[in-house]
């Protein structure tokens, strides 16, 4: 991306529940609260669980209030991210469809959301030319950048499906920096492994991101426990032995986000737990430090 | 064998023999399983009705008293070399390896991969056992099927005498 355009970060993992909807959460909520830094949220899972938690926000107002109001109304303009995407496919070049605070939603002075709909369920079956959606969300990205009805975003972060969709191969094939939470236990460590073997193989052509992966839900008290440190070292292995194998550039972050209760109240709450505020922000440092490199 | 003498030689015979065996163990050894596997259901269904398995105590007592050999650091590139090992196929040397290491050396190596077994004074099955856990892991996470390699394998050619018959 050129300079000037914001940093674009996707948060994936094949395997469910490794928290990466909580992640991309909190690093928005950190980043925008803390960092001073515009940043611009995607929910881009037809589950929706990023939406559905905002709509749950307890900040926001009556449930069902603000955000609800909001949401109903971009439905009704048809100004959500599958209209978008519809009108990509359809008008091809020209994609007309613009941009406004009708399709981005504003959490907070900093914090702005493109929600999900529930028809990405179905996308798949209605738009078959994976080519034509490639340069999809890179487009939509630009027309954000350059719509002087929106703020000037530093960072934009992305929620993917747990899964190889459309939309997510068009996320993949224009950001700067995939990130990949990985939980202490073996399924949530495979999945790692799968994307990283697959990644090229699906992306090829496009330039393949960068890649970092790191250990969320780790069990620490307060250093990681024996087990934790297992799949620490397993999966950094496995970053090891796929980047060299595969030739991309892909590395285990030392920085870790450890389990906390609190943190499944992070997006409902309104907040990052006070004691995991240091374990993102050391996330995020790390995340810069290597897409600055 | 020959026109002569219809009998096995001793060395065929010896070789059938072998061959039985193992077959026989095989055998044995899925029962055995499908045994254990009725054992488990039969402590699910009747808790109070079957017998608590007697431990032995005297290997615990061992396993407790006994002073490690391997450091934690030593005992992961153990672990390393076992990986190595099991990459290759190369099981029986993993089982050897593992039996050559002292209970105390398996527990500290247990406790090093984070492999909790819930009790304070494990056997050594079930501290070989899970070791063994963490190996098939490691090397699990690395095994990839790739369509296109697999394709052009040379055992994936298509049996031609089989494609016949299933033309017949």
């Amino acid at each position: 991306m050129a300079d000037g355009s914001p940093k674009t970060i996707a948060t994936i993992n094949f395997k469910g529940g490794v928290g990466k909807t909580t992640v991309t959460w909190c690093l928005g909520d950190v980043l925008s609260s803390m960092a001073n830094d515009n940043v611009l949220m995607f929910d881009l899972d037809a589950q929706m669980s990023l939406t559905q938690a905002i709509a749950l926000n307890e900040n926001t107002g009556t449930l069902f209030d603000q955000f609800d109001k909001w949401y109903q109304k971009s439905l009704a303009r048809k100004k959500t991210i599958f209209d978008a995407l519809d009108a990509f496919t359809k008008t091809g070049q020209h994609f007309d469809f613009a941009v406004g605070y009708d399709f981005v939603y504003q959490i907070s002075k900093q914090l702005h959301f493109v929600p999900s709909v529930e028809d990405l369920y179905w996308q798949e079956l209605e738009v078959f030319d994976r080519d034509g959606v490639k340069d999809f969300v890179r487009r939509l990205l630009g027309k954000i950048s350059n719509s002087p009805k929106l703020a000037r975003y530093k960072h934009v972060l992305f929620d993917c499906p747990p899964s190889f969709t459309l939309l997510s191969y068009s996320v993949l094939s224009c950001c700067d920096l995939v990130l990949i939470p990985v939980n202490p236990d073996y399924f949530a460590s495979r999945g790692v492994s799968l994307i990283l073997n697959s990644l090229r193989l699906r992306i090829e052509p496009h330039p393949i991101p960068k890649i970092g992966v790191f250990m969320n839900k780790a069990k620490a008290q307060p250093n990681p426990t024996k087990e934790t440190r297992f799949y620490m070292r397993e999966v950094e292995r496995v970053c090891q032995d796929t980047a060299q194998q595969q030739k991309i550039n892909a590395r285990f972050f030392k920085s870790y986000v450890r389990e906390r209760v609190g943190i499944k109240r992070a997006i409902t709450g309104g907040g990052v737990p006070t004691e995991l505020v240091g374990d993102f922000q050391n996330l995020w440092k790390e995340s810069i430090a290597f897409l600055n490199e | 064998m020959n026109e002569e003498n219809p009998f096995n030689t001793t060395g065929e015979e010896a070789k059938r023999l072998v061959e039985e065996f193992r077959e026989t163990k095989e055998a044995v050894r899925e029962v055995s399983k499908r045994l254990s596997r009725i054992e488990v259901r039969m402590q699910r269904a009747f808790p109070s009705l079957m017998p608590k398995k007697a431990g032995n105590r005297r290997e615990k007592e061992e396993s407790v008293a006994a002073e490690p050999t391997l450091a934690p650091e030593e005992a992961m590139h153990v672990y390393d070399e076992l990986v190595e090992l099991a990459r290759k196929d190369n099981h029986q040397s993993v089982h050897d390896r593992l039996a050559g290491l002292g209970v105390a050396d398996l527990n500290v190596l247990r406790q090093e991969l984070g492999a909790s077994l819930g009790k304070k004074k494990p056997s050594r099955k079930a501290l070989e056992e899970a070791v063994i856990g963490r190996i098939r892991e490691s090397v699990l996470l690395s095994r990839h099927s790739n369509r296109e390699q697999t394709a052009n394998r040379p055992d994936s050619a298509p049996d031609s005498a089989d494609d016949e018959r299933k033309t017949d």
